[in-house]
């Protein structure tokens, strides 16, 4: 057997450029798992029509649809079907839990 | 108190409602629960509102956590793809000892490529409604709306289409007092679209960049945010006379992000808006028979807006046909505001009104259901008031059924458009494979034909086969050749501009750095990334001397290209939006875009390099066919000294503002599409 060098294949650039290409789809793949759907993902977590507003003194029925962390919230300025509220930035005094 | 941090807030933009976190809960059961607070002595004074809900600190943490790890594993498989290419040509090219002129040419081919994909991830910042202003100056504000009042003798009309990109909106009723008018409301409860009191007195709004206005600190003050300022309006005024003694003697905003329309029922009309002084100012429907349009610039100050708007122009011309009481009915204003209504799935018209002022009736339109309004009474909606409620649910259930048919057919047209743009990359796949059997050009034809193909897809690799197979034809097939050459970086940079203009903050209003955007970087592409590099590889010649010697040439290949991409380009991306919204792939839609303005911008080319290859200037054609196919092509590339192109560089100049002129005029064609 002789010692000649074996040159590799032109055909691997052809290869070499289709790996980008494959890379491209699967970074696409991975953002439309997420991307897409985040505006509405966003809108639909952080809309302030999430909250249920409570005139105080005063009770509201509210559905917490999936268990996990809630909070209440002080609205020192507010609007409850077209009436403004107005009220010390500072909450009033809420009992100790 | 517990939990309670005072910077630990939200507020709607207009700070209307201004809430700060005082408590954590945990809800460890699904349920209904009862929220009630009183306080401990029993007193009913003063009345403060809490708000129950999500956690939004957890809530922002959460979607922070999840799109970070999203982009970075993406970007992570797309430079990682990029990084074992490179390796593998590297190897090869070693192994095969053929020099480094293909590792280099594959380097480009992956730069380019990445380029291209940095358009993959992003979703569009702001929920996917701006398009650039060179591309839609009529669609680049935020909430588009159109708003008419059109009065024939005694008939009045008042129309407002709500055009946005959510799904519904809501219906709400003030039933009103003794000392305040009721009225009907349309739009969100902290921020009302459009509002009908049991006078006749209309209101509607449209949005606007923001400008300063004079709020006259001295006059009587205004409780409550931004979108209350029309709410007290209504409750206070019965007349358009009246209210603007309100606004004369109200404090007003500092900052106006809307101009505000309002009508009577007597047919007075008045828009008010930020002035170009800085002060309030108000813009009248003429007195008597006639009609006040407004939409996305500001009537006081169009440069405030977008302005041409073919909402507008379209509104104006049906509205200036209305001649006579009898023309003037419900349908025939229902016309004009389907007319100018919205059908893209990246905003769309959420619902029309119309409303009848002097019979206190409003017709209402779901969802572009033009022929399925329903009737609202105003003074029975206020004798009668039922609770608040999504506008969806006043239409019957057959309306409902046809509205979302009609929201997942224009919702489909993404998708499809889509499949458009993976169909394209796949033929740009196949079109490098097929250059790769098929073409086999030599090392020196790779470094012209391989970046043409990548980005030219199969118009590129047609562009090859023509070359080849008339290559005995000369002067025409080599200015053909350069033609072809040059187009690359202008396509890649042409895109890579409408993604910097779209997806960079503060771009989209600014109409000049969008012009830098549009030239400097196709320019900036073909002048320090594409030519020189290539070339000076090509002929053993240094990068910066190849780079001067080039830059007259670029500067007239950059005009010429971009004259026939921007005067193609600019409509076709105006339609592509229009029609199919904007999606995390409108990058492929752009690029075959791109690549069919190439082909007008390949037209202008030919004849400037038919003239350059007459007198001995060639570059690209020298490379891949002359002498590069089988010898070397070092003395053939040769490009033209100032003095010789000077007055192909003005012209250049020339043909440049009547391609961007003929883009503009193309989009203002195709604004109005649906």
């Amino acid at each position: 057997m002789g010692d000649r060098k074996v040159r590799p294949s032109g055909w691997i650039y052809a290869g070499a450029a289709l790996i980008p290409l494959l890379g491209c789809l699967i970074a696409m793949v991975i953002a439309h798992q997420w991307f897409p759907g985040l505006p509405g993902t966003w809108q639909a977590k952080m809309s302030l029509e999430n909250l249920t507003q409570v005139v105080v003194p005063g009770s509201q029925d509210t559905t917490f649809a999936e268990s996990g962390a809630y909070a209440v919230y002080y609205e020192y300025r507010s609007v409850v079907d077209g009436v403004v509220y107005t009220s010390s930035e500072t909450p009033p005094p809420w009992p100790a839990p | 108190m517990s939990d309670y941090v005072e910077t630990n807030t939200y507020a709607t933009k207009d700070r209307g409602r201004v809430g700060v976190l005082i408590r954590s809960i945990t809800i460890d059961e699904p349920d209904i629960y009862t929220f009630s607070c009183h306080y401990a002595d029993g007193r009913s004074q003063p009345q403060v509102v809490l708000a129950v809900g999500p956690n939004f600190m957890w809530e922002f943490f959460g979607i922070a956590a999840r799109t970070v790890v999203t982009a970075a594993a993406g970007l992570a498989v797309l430079l990682g793809s990029g990084a074992v290419a490179a390796v593998v040509v590297i190897i090869v090219a070693v192994k095969r000892r053929r020099g480094s002129s293909i590792a280099l040419v594959a380097c480009l081919t992956l730069a380019v490529l990445l380029i291209m994909s940095s358009g993959c991830g992003p979703a569009q910042p702001g929920g996917g409604q701006n398009t650039p202003v060179l591309l839609s100056r009529g669609d680049s504000v935020p909430r588009h709306c159109t708003v008419f009042t059109v009065s024939q003798g005694d008939r009045v009309f008042f129309a407002g289409n709500d055009d946005w990109h959510e799904r519904d909106s809501t219906y709400w009723i003030d039933p009103g007092s003794d000392t305040r008018y009721g009225a009907i409301y349309f739009g969100e409860r902290d921020n009302v679209q459009q509002g009908f009191n049991e006078k006749g007195l209309a209101y509607d709004s449209n949005g606007l960049p923001e400008a300063p206005v004079r709020s006259h600190a001295g006059r009587k003050p205004v409780y409550g945010g931004y979108t209350s300022y029309p709410i007290q309006i209504l409750r206070e005024c019965a007349t358009v006379q009246e209210v603007i003694a309100w606004v004369q003697e109200h404090q007003w905003h500092q900052i106006m992000h809307d101009q505000l329309h309002f009508a009577d029922a007597t047919g007075d009309a008045v828009v008010i808006s930020a002035g170009p002084d800085g002060q309030v100012a108000f813009t009248r429907k003429p007195a008597g028979d006639g009609f006040l349009v407004s939409t996305n610039f500001n009537l006081a100050n169009p440069g405030n807006g977008s302005y041409p708007c073919w909402r507008y122009a379209r509104a104006e011309r049906m509205l200036s046909k209305i001649q006579s009481e009898g023309e003037l009915t419900t349908e025939t204003a229902a016309a004009v505001a389907d007319a100018v209504h919205v059908e893209s799935p990246s905003g769309w018209t959420i619902y029309s009104v119309v409303a009848d002022l002097p019979g206190r009736l409003v017709y209402v339109y779901y969802l572009f259901q033009y022929d399925a309004p329903i009737v609202l009474s105003i003074d029975e909606e206020i004798a009668r008031p039922r609770p608040s409620r999504p506008l969806s649910a006043l239409f019957p259930e057959d309306t409902q059924r046809r509205a979302d048919r009609a929201y997942e057919q224009l919702m489909a047209r993404t998708a499809r458009c889509d499949a458009v743009g993976f169909t394209w990359l796949g033929l740009i796949a196949l079109s490098l494979v097929a250059l790769l059997i098929v073409g086999r050009p030599a090392r020196r034809g790779l470094i012209v034909w391989l970046p043409v193909v990548v980005v030219l897809g199969p118009l590129g690799l047609l562009a090859r086969l023509l070359a080849r197979r008339f290559a005995a034809r000369g002067r025409r097939i080599s200015a053909f050749v350069e033609a072809v050459g040059d187009l690359p970086p202008y396509v890649v940079g042409i895109v890579a501009a409408l993604l910097t203009v779209v997806f960079v903050p503060g771009l989209m209003q600014n109409q000049l750095l969008q012009l830098v955007a549009f030239y400097g970087i196709p320019l900036a592409a073909g002048l320090f990334l594409y030519q020189p590099p290539l070339l000076a590889r090509a002929t053993g010649d240094g990068y910066t001397r190849t780079l001067l010697r080039r830059v007259p040439t670029v500067l007239v290949s950059t005009n010429l290209a971009l004259a026939g991409l921007l005067a193609v380009g600019l409509p076709l991306i105006q339609w592509q939006v229009n029609t199919c919204g904007i999606s995390p792939w409108i990058v492929l839609a752009w690029w075959i875009i791109a690549v069919l303005g190439a082909l007008m911008g390949g037209l202008l080319l030919c004849a400037y390099h038919a003239w350059a290859v007459g007198r001995g200037f060639t570059a690209w054609s020298a490379l891949p066919w002359r002498t590069g196919e089988a010898g070397d092509g070092r003395e053939t590339v040769s490009s033209p000294p100032w003095r010789r192109l000077w007055h192909w560089v003005l012209l250049s100049f020339a043909v440049l503002v009547a391609g961007v002129a003929v883009g503009v005029w193309g989009t203002t064609l195709v604004a109005g599409l649906r």
